[in-house]
């Protein structure tokens, strides 16, 4: 299930910001990795993805560098940056009181706090 | 499975990744790298559809083209299929228009700002089209209310007068008698002596054509000067010339139902002052002659010109009123005194006839003046029927040929640009307003004397009234150039002056004849020999009078404001009456070398220009 556009508006970049803190990644790939790792909640369409990415990089969040991998094939690679790492970190907070304040209302059964919490 | 980068797990702010090679250039055509991927043509068609639609940089495109190239290489080799691959990638416009918001945000400050300022540009030039639009419509079909005929108002009261009251006809006939002047009279000034060159060629004129000399003391004793203001040349002052040019052929002119008040002809003032220098030469060969008589009628018929003149409803005509009596002043201080001319009665009636012009004070009549104004705004000006109109096209182009300007409409440059010059005018309220403020600056500066003259505010609020016309007329700024009317106030203060020293001289002959000597103080002349005392425009006070050589000598402070006894300035009175508004205040030594002295009234200093 797709999560409506607004919704995306606000989660789309955290979600790109957090998969870029683990390392960089190209775009093809950042599209394969929302897809999977959100079971296809993320799952974003190129035409969105990349005026996306161009936003952050615009805002100095992330930076995109030309790099020839492994296989040989010229890939852009995004990384993030360390005003990227302060705006992750924000978002993150943010994201938690929102989904625990969500919770609370009995919007969603369980926020992640929670779950991390009894884990 | 996508290609890891080379350090996956490290946080990229790590070392740079072994193996990796340098950023490609982002340069170079992007067709050309969408060519050279060799993607399938569905995939291919997306991305120039998407690039297409963007509005980037050349640079930028390159570069969005390497990174799609690479996102569906990526995905052909993850095995997606090209259908899903395009469907996945979603709508190119979309992806076009979001892209191009997001690189331009990622463009530099300078380009930003360029942007920003282009649009702002943009946004101005389209306000700008129909405000311009609104100006041009306003300006070129703008329709003027000409609704009074203000030359036909000035010409009314004349035409109401019988013909035989007016001197104009009777000039015109002079203009005949004339006939052709010998070569050595035709300059501008008439010689006024023997000691002039041309005076034999003058005298022997003037007793050759003592008809004309005749025509013009009757028009000089006429009630009304009685010329018909028209644009065009009176048509019988054009066979007068005729007759006094030979050679020159009066060519009909069509007449002007309502001329512009302003471009009226004025030719009867050039021939007047001509005829007043023909009878201050007739004058002064009567009093070589010693012909009391005829002195006394040239004098007489000389100031019958100037009356005519002052009476007219124009400054201008009044200021050569002014001048002529000027001149006739001269004539009479310089002959009046020849010994065994005039007798005790005569010397009372030229005291009467000089203290006849102007009686105390000339006040000036402006109100041709606030016509030209008025006639002015009904023609440059709409009219929203409550005072107040924006300038217009419609008669500049008539006024421009009319004035021998070239029509400034026929420069396309010019003609696209008045809508917008003109829209900054003044409106027609405005100058009204100004027109009246100027006409009461007139009226209240006449009023004050001479030695009060730093109080009149005239010529600033007539330079406020002619920047606000020249505007409109602003390819015929000749036409509103005219007179000071502080100088004109000047002219007449020192004329009155100069009347006063005349009357005052006049006024000691007689008593000089009656007692065998000068009174004390010009107040014994008072009332018996003179109504009143003569006043110094430089003071207010009484004029100064002391004997030189047993005759008596009239005099005003002059330009220092102090006493030097009658001593002349240096370089004359009219070099020193150049810097009177400098007045004794200046520390400049130069300047009060030049104002140091009196002026002298009376007798006529030697130098007749210098008066």
């Amino acid at each position: 299930m797709r999560i409506e556009r607004e919704l995306m508006r606000g989660a789309g970049p955290v979600a790109v910001l957090k998969l870029l803190q683990r390392r960089e990644m190209y775009g093809y790939e950042l599209v394969e990795a929302l897809a999977e790792r959100t079971q296809g909640v993320l799952d974003m369409g190129q035409s969105t993805l990349y005026p996306m990415l161009y936003n952050l990089e615009a805002q100095g969040y992330i930076k995109g560098i030309w790099r020839t991998g492994e296989s040989g094939k010229d890939r852009k690679y995004y990384q993030l940056t360390g005003k990227g790492e302060k705006r992750l970190a924000k978002d993150s907070e943010q994201f938690e009181r929102l989904t625990a304040a969500l919770a609370r209302l009995g919007v969603i059964s369980q926020s992640p706090v929670t779950v991390a919490a009894k884990a | 499975m996508p290609d890891a980068a080379p350090h996956a797990d490290t946080h990229p702010a790590a070392a740079a990744p072994a193996g990796a090679t340098a950023a490609p250039a982002h340069r170079g055509r992007w067709q050309a790298i969408v060519n050279a991927a060799d993607l399938p043509a569905p995939l291919a068609a997306l991305v120039r559809d998407t690039i297409r639609r963007s509005r980037l940089w050349r640079s930028e495109r390159a570069d969005l083209a390497r990174e799609l190239v690479a996102h569906f290489r990526d995905g052909i080799a993850a095995g997606r299929s090209v259908d899903q691959l395009a469907a996945d990638f979603g709508d190119p416009r979309a992806a076009a228009r979001l892209i191009t918001r997001a690189k331009r945000r990622g463009r530099p400050a300078w380009a930003r700002g360029l942007a920003t300022t282009w649009r702002g540009l943009g946004a101005i030039f389209l306000l700008c089209i129909p405000t311009y639009l609104y100006l041009g419509a306003r300006y070129y079909l703008g329709r003027p209310n000409i609704t009074h005929n203000y030359a036909a108002e000035l010409n009314r009261p004349i035409l109401a007068t019988p013909v035989d009251e007016r001197a104009w006809p009777l000039i015109i006939e002079a203009i005949k008698a004339c006939g052709q002047f010998p070569q050595s009279l035709e300059q501008a000034s008439w010689p006024n002596g023997p000691e002039d060159p041309a005076w034999a060629d003058a005298v022997e004129y003037l007793h050759t054509h003592r008809d004309a000399l005749a025509l013009v003391r009757r028009a000089a004793a006429a009630p009304v000067l009685g010329y018909v203001y028209s644009g065009r040349i009176d048509p019988d002052l054009s066979k007068a010339y005729e007759v006094r040019r030979p050679g020159y052929k009066a060519e009909p002119e069509p007449d002007v139902e309502n001329p512009m008040l302003v471009g009226v002809l004025l030719p009867q003032l050039g021939e007047f002052r001509r005829f007043s220098r023909m009878l201050a030469a007739d004058a002064t060969d009567a009093a070589l002659a010693v012909d009391r008589e005829r002195f006394m009628a040239e004098i007489d018929a000389s100031f019958g010109l100037a009356r005519l003149c002052w009476s007219e409803p124009m400054v201008i005509s009044q200021i050569v009123g002014i001048m002529i009596a000027d001149a006739t002043l001269r004539t009479a201080s310089e002959r009046a005194f020849t010994p065994g001319l005039l007798n005790d009665d005569d010397l009372v009636k030229l005291a009467h006839r000089v203290g006849a012009f102007g009686d105390d004070s000339l006040q000036f009549n402006f109100s041709s003046d606030r016509l030209m104004y008025e006639d002015f705004l009904q023609r440059f000006y709409t009219d929203n029927g409550r005072g107040d109109g924006v300038p217009i096209h419609a008669e500049l182009p008539q006024v421009a040929r009319d004035f021998g300007f070239a029509d400034p409409s026929l420069k396309p440059l010019v003609r696209f640009a008045l809508p917008v010059l003109t829209a900054t005018n003044a409106s027609r309220a405005e100058i009204a307003r100004q027109a009246e403020a100027t006409m009461a600056a007139y009226e209240h500066d006449q009023n004050l004397p001479m030695w009060r003259r730093s109080e009149r505010v005239s010529d600033a609020e007539r330079v406020r009234l002619i920047a606000m016309v020249s505007q409109t007329l602003r390819f015929m700024e000749s036409l509103t150039a005219g007179s000071s009317m502080e100088r004109d106030l000047l002219t007449r203060d020192l004329f009155e002056m100069r009347r006063d020293a005349l009357l005052t001289a006049l006024a000691l002959e007689t008593f000089h004849r009656k007692t065998g000597g000068y009174p004390a103080a010009l107040d014994e002349l008072v009332p018996r020999y003179l109504p009143r005392l003569p006043i110094d425009g430089a003071d207010g006070r009484t004029l100064r009078c002391t004997l030189v050589d047993g005759r008596p000598l009239l005099y005003s402070l002059g330009a220092d404001g102090d006493d030097d006894g009658g001593r002349p300035p240096l370089k004359g009175n009219k070099e020193a009456r150049r810097f009177f508004d400098v007045g004794p205040d200046t520390t400049d030594p130069d300047l009060l070398k030049v104002i140091d002295g009196d002026w002298i009234l009376y007798p006529t200093p030697p130098d007749q220009s210098d008066r």
